[in-house]
């Protein structure tokens, strides 16, 4: 759950704090981010509770992502490094706080899903309470 | 279908037991990399510490290995392919990275 927020900290807290160079922040965050991610995602696969097949699909875009990153690090100056930084702790801080009204849209999603239908992601989680698999579908919006 | 719905959660705890001990296995290399240099600054210190960090971030490298070959082994080309792209975009961010 903190995976992305451990960036958030790390990095501002370097660079400001630490005056350590922009991109051995950045570095470091990620460090943080894949122990962070990989030793809570391990509890979550034993549950069952994690969709590996929907999960791979999404990795297609974070790695394109990373790929994007890793051709753009070399190009741009730190001084853009930051503001690009700044904009995306601005758009985070703003998910954040827009958390609180998405539930209903969840709720309301997962009818009509034909990504969701051809990749078959649809799955079910065990449900300890209720002593049951519950099925869910995976849906684009 | 059925047998993809028998498979994966081996697959699963597969990866769980992967990520658990590797996430250990990783952190105590750091670690022993950390002693060494605290007490004696010993010449390998940092070279262990490098070691255990490379370790980590090949963590999520070896996951992704590991999914390719079950899925291909479970005949579920598909998502096969999918984890390829995704390693094939992994090697290929390294080569650039490396070359940077």
């Amino acid at each position: 759950m903190l995976g992305m927020a451990s960036g958030i900290f790390i990095v501002p807290a370097l660079t400001v704090f630490g005056h350590v160079d922009i991109r051995i922040a950045i570095g470091a965050s990620i460090v943080s981010v894949i122990a962070c991610s990989c030793s809570s995602a391990a509890p979550y696969l034993r549950e069952r509770l994690t969709n590996i097949r929907l999960a791979l699909v999404l990795e297609t875009a974070t790695t394109l992502g990373a790929l994007t990153g890793v051709l753009l690090a070399g190009i741009i100056p730190a001084m853009y490094l930051y503001v690009l930084f700044a904009i995306i702790l601005l758009v985070s801080a703003q998910q954040m706080f827009a958390r609180r009204g998405e539930r209903a849209m969840l709720a309301i999603a997962g009818d009509e899903s034909s990504w969701g239908d051809r990749l078959q992601l649809h799955a079910a989680y065990p449900d300890r309470a209720l002593a049951r698999d519950i099925p869910y579908r995976a849906s684009a919006s | 279908m059925s047998a993809n719905r028998e498979l994966e959660p081996s697959l699963e705890r597969l990866l769980a037991s992967v990520l658990y001990y590797g996430t250990w296995l990783a952190s105590a290399v750091i670690a022993v990399g950390l002693a060494m240099a605290l007490i004696g600054g010993h010449p390998w210190a940092m070279r262990v510490v490098t070691a255990g960090i490379l370790l980590l971030i090949l963590l999520p490298v070896i996951r992704v290995t590991l999914m390719l070959i079950v899925f291909v082994r479970e005949r579920d080309y598909r998502f096969g392919a999918i984890a390829a792209v995704v390693l094939a975009f992994i090697v290929l961010g390294f080569v650039l990275g490396a070359r940077t």
